[in-house]
């Protein structure tokens, strides 16, 4: 009768036993079935994962439109409202306007002061005509210091990580 | 979101307080959500998709935090509880980060069973310099006491 997973085994010794072979195949069986049940649970991890996302790229009508949508059809989405953040272009007395995801929006805000070496936020209401009424405009001044700021720590954590680990083939193993 | 000098010494914070000796694998989970949400960045040079700029934010909340470190788990050759344990850690470290600052981009707290964004809001982006502060005060409080501790021990 042939093993089941889980069950304990006893592995003869492979000098005094005779059946030290029917030990390591049976040793082999529980390594596979292990090795077995590690990939089911995976491909059921990547699963969950891309079902997740489909769910959640469905879901999209459930939040603000994006930018790129709004420009598409802006009859579509008067009304609404939405968040978005980007460089300002230029700026004049009641509006001004910004470049988000590199398309320019026309923004209706009153004396905008531009943002120093960053982004402003805005919150609006979205127009028919493909502009915006800001409900809430801020500042990211100096924002931009964060990402030069990241690049250098980006190489902390290199030197952080590959202290400990280091690669062996795919996969990567205790840096000794 | 608070900038990755943060995110890292957060990390480190966490490892040192609980003695985690594989302090690598913390810090890694702590830049992990970054690791796709970021590609709203490159809309700085050239135009991303929004749908696909939309989908990253969902690597940015806990049901991700724990399906993520999963599947990072298997490219590490030791005790994969631990190296999941590790990897989650920082990851949900990151997540908490996060839910101080205010954002565009909330995070998604309970997505599956709600679309709803969250945030404490107490930061606006640019106020970053406030968090490596305060995070690199309590890293250098944490590796003093430790060595203090250590001295005292000796004699």
């Amino acid at each position: 009768m042939s093993p089941h997973v889980g069950q304990t085994i006893i592995l003869p010794s492979r000098g005094s036993d005779p059946s030290s072979n029917l030990g390591r195949s049976i040793f082999t069986y529980n390594k596979m079935a292990k090795k077995l049940v590690g990939f089911i649970a995976y491909t059921a991890l990547v699963a969950l994962f891309i079902i997740l996302s489909i769910d959640f790229y469905l879901s999209r009508e459930h939040y603000d439109p994006s930018i790129d949508a709004f420009l598409g059809n802006s009859e579509k989405y008067e009304g609404k409202y939405s968040k978005f953040a980007g460089p300002v272009i230029n700026v004049s007395g009641s509006s001004f306007y910004m470049r988000v995801n590199q398309r320019p929006l026309k923004v209706y805000h009153a004396n905008l002061e531009k943002p120093k070496f960053g982004q402003v936020y805005v919150w609006a209401r979205l127009n028919s005509d493909g502009t915006a009424e800001a409900i809430e405009v801020h500042n990211f001044s100096y924002n931009y210091a964060k990402y030069f700021l990241s690049f250098f720590a980006f190489i902390l954590f290199l030197l952080i990580f590959f202290r400990e680990w280091k690669f062996k083939g795919w996969r990567l193993v205790e840096n000794a | 979101m608070p900038d990755w000098i943060s995110h890292i010494l957060i990390g480190l914070i966490f490892a040192e307080i609980f003695s985690i000796r594989k302090k690598g694998l913390v810090v890694f989970g702590s830049l992990l959500p970054d690791f796709a949400v970021k590609v709203h960045l490159f809309g700085a040079f050239f135009h991303v998709s929004d749908k696909l700029a939309f989908v990253t934010q969902l690597y940015h909340s806990p049901v991700m935090g724990l399906i993520i470190p999963g599947l990072a788990v298997p490219f590490f050759r030791y005790d994969w509880k631990k190296t999941y344990l590790f990897i989650t850690s920082g990851f949900m470290l990151h997540l908490f980060a996060d839910s101080f600052t205010r954002l565009y981009h909330d995070g998604i707290l309970l997505y599956p069973f709600s679309y709803g964004y969250f945030s404490f809001g107490l930061l606006w982006p640019e106020q970053y310099w406030i968090v490596i502060i305060a995070s690199l005060a309590v890293y250098v409080l944490i590796k003093l006491a430790k060595f203090s501790i250590k001295k005292f021990d000796l004699q």
